[in-house]
């Protein structure tokens, strides 16, 4: 009976060991080979598909693409009008920290040609209807603050 | 016949020749014998210290998993411990505050291993900085590591059992770690059992993230350290930021630093006599003998109002991005919105992400990224942002992408409150603290992923 109750009490001995230092669960938050695709993987989100665009062009058109009734080839045209205009962007972006003044003009004259795009495969009441989706400066939690402003 | 006789007599010759002449006795003790009496011995001078003893485990910053070391951050665990002659010990434990405030009753055993050893046999407060997950050790290193810390110890000095004095030094028969055992006094015992030390957790009782306290005329701050049970210690010298990081534990009304921190005039090793008053969430503490207040501050000591704007170039230049595994520390809970639990198509979440510049136009990127084992991937709702450094502090604008989560919902909310956030260096000189500005009471660090 006694080497039944030592046994017994070794064996737990031996488990609660393991659970301690020496078991190897399952890890909690995976690690990853995957790390790698922290990078690659939104960049080939970013990457540009003429007609189809980027995840960032194409939140934009499928945001605006009910209120403007757009068509299909009007989808296309619209992720390759802010494809070109976030890339011209991307010029002038950081003067936004340094130089608001001079951001500013850049950001006007770069949206006055994207209207003046727009109207090449838009309507005149589709242009009209995109310029009242401007949000209120400062509004955060939309996408079209970074097209606007 | 003779042959049969000469056999006999030899057969006796070689019998004789191995008769036992010499006895191996010492003190009419056979080696088991002795053996015996001294596992007697030591359990007889741990049960019979009337007020328990101080437990101090120091890692040495490497753990062993089935024979592979890694190495990582140091640490250091203190413990209250009772032994009584049934084999079982009553603990605290310095490891957080619900464990310094409930007793944990568990076992024990003398044993002799290589060396007499004293073995903690079930599962304790001593086996959580132990345990392989990293969700429960809290511990850097990673899965099936632990803190590389034990939970068996050899007694480690060479004299007689009985000849042991107030201190008794161990070492951890896996990961070699240091271990000494102090008599407790009346008064520490106390400490434990009336939840005064559970009461000496100050650093997380202030809920700010600057801690400060007029000490030996010099207003000194405590942070977060880079890791658990690291605290970063900074003052000003000639209007210059200084800094200094210290491994820390907690015993009685005590916080201890492992490496006392210089401060040009002064040497502080330690916190003492904590008191805690919850009316105003600050702590009287004493130090080197002079009283002074820990309270918590909404600023720090002095921002580095250029940081926000290093903390995104850097990553920006070296095409790198910055790695947060705990999400936002939010009103003194880690983790407030359970950014963790997330999981994107049965994929978990592996870390929160900011990208600057990875968007098409120079945008940044907030997001939290899934993976498992076989593969890593980002949500549709990854959020458009833009930070700038207007006055010394980080403010984002920002954008999903599509509908969020509940976490990633809050999270956006905090990153974009128009108050903006502090962005500290920490003592690694690599990983940042980003701090609200609003009440310093929400934070996240961040960890350069190349």
């Amino acid at each position: 009976m006694k080497k039944i109750f030592s046994l017994v009490l070794l064996s737990l001995g031996l488990f609660s060991q393991g659970r301690a230092q020496f078991s190897a669960l399952g890890p909690v938050s995976s690690d990853p080979a995957a790390g790698s695709q922290m990078k690659s993987g939104i960049q080939s989100q970013m990457a540009y598909t003429p007609g189809a665009g980027n995840i960032l062009t194409a939140s934009i058109t499928n945001q605006v693409a009910t209120p403007l009734s757009l068509t299909a080839d009007q989808k296309k045209s619209m992720n390759d009008a802010l494809y070109q205009f976030f890339t011209a962007k991307g010029a002038f972006l950081p003067l936004r920290a340094t130089d608001s003044v001079s951001y500013q003009q850049q950001q006007s004259v770069l949206l006055a040609g994207l209207i003046k795009t727009l109207g090449g495969f838009l309507s005149v009441g589709q242009v009209t209807r995109f310029v009242a989706l401007k949000p209120a400066a400062g509004t955060r939690s939309s996408l079209l603050t970074i097209v606007f402003y | 016949m003779s042959k049969i006789a000469s056999s006999l007599v030899i057969a006796s010759l070689v019998l004789a020749g191995c008769q036992k002449k010499v006895s191996d006795l010492i003190d009419g003790q056979t080696a088991d014998q002795r053996l015996s009496a001294a596992l007697v011995a030591y359990q007889n001078v741990l049960t019979q210290a009337p007020q328990g003893w101080i437990l101090i485990e120091h890692t040495t910053g490497s753990a062993i998993n089935q024979g592979a070391t890694t190495t990582g951050q140091q640490a250091v665990f203190a413990y209250y411990v009772q032994f009584n002659d049934s084999n079982q010990v009553v603990m605290f434990s310095d490891f957080d505050s619900s464990m310094a405030a409930a007793p944990n009753t568990s076992s024990y055993r003398i044993k002799a291993v290589q060396r007499p050893a004293l073995i903690f046999d079930t599962y304790s407060y001593i086996h959580v900085p132990c345990d392989p997950d990293p969700l429960i050790s809290k511990s850097p290193f990673g899965p099936g590591l632990g803190w590389g810390a034990d939970f068996e110890f050899s007694f480690a000095d060479n004299v007689d059992p009985t000849k042991l004095g107030d201190t008794i030094n161990l070492i951890g028969n896996l990961n070699s770690s240091n271990a000494v055992l102090i008599k407790a006094t009346q008064a520490q015992r106390e400490a434990y059992f009336n939840g005064s030390f559970a009461q000496s957790f100050v650093f997380d009782k202030i809920q700010n993230y600057f801690k400060h306290a007029f000490i030996g005329g010099q207003e000194i701050e405590f942070t977060p350290g880079v890791h658990s049970k690291v605290v970063d210690v900074n003052w000003l010298q000639s209007g210059a930021l200084k800094s200094a990081s210290t491994v820390y534990y907690l015993t009685g009304g005590s916080i201890n630093f492992v490496n006392p921190v210089s401060t040009g005039t002064q040497t502080i090793a330690s916190l003492d006599n904590i008191v805690w008053n919850a009316s105003n969430s600050t702590a009287s503490i004493s130090v080197n003998g002079t009283g002074s207040t820990l309270a918590g501050s909404i600023t720090p000591l002095k921002n580095d109002a250029s940081a926000a704007t290093r903390w995104r170039n850097s990553a920006l230049s070296a095409q790198s991005l910055w790695v947060s595994y705990n999400g936002f520390h939010v009103d003194g809970v880690d983790d407030a919105f359970g950014m963790a639990n997330l999981q994107y198509n049965g994929v978990p979440f592996y870390a929160y992400i900011y990208y600057p510049g990875v968007f098409t136009g120079g945008y940044d990127l907030l997001s939290p990224f899934f993976a498992n084992t076989a593969t890593g991937t980002y949500p549709d709702y990854v959020t458009e942002t833009y930070l700038q450094n207007i006055g010394g502090l980080g403010y984002f604008e920002l954008a999903p992408l599509a509908t969020t989560p509940a976490p990633v919902t809050e999270t956006n909310n905090l990153v974009s409150d128009p108050n903006g956030f502090y962005f500290v260096l920490k003592e690694d000189g690599s990983s940042y603290d980003m701090v609200s500005a609003l009440d310093a009471k929400s934070w996240i660090d961040w960890q350069a992923y190349n």
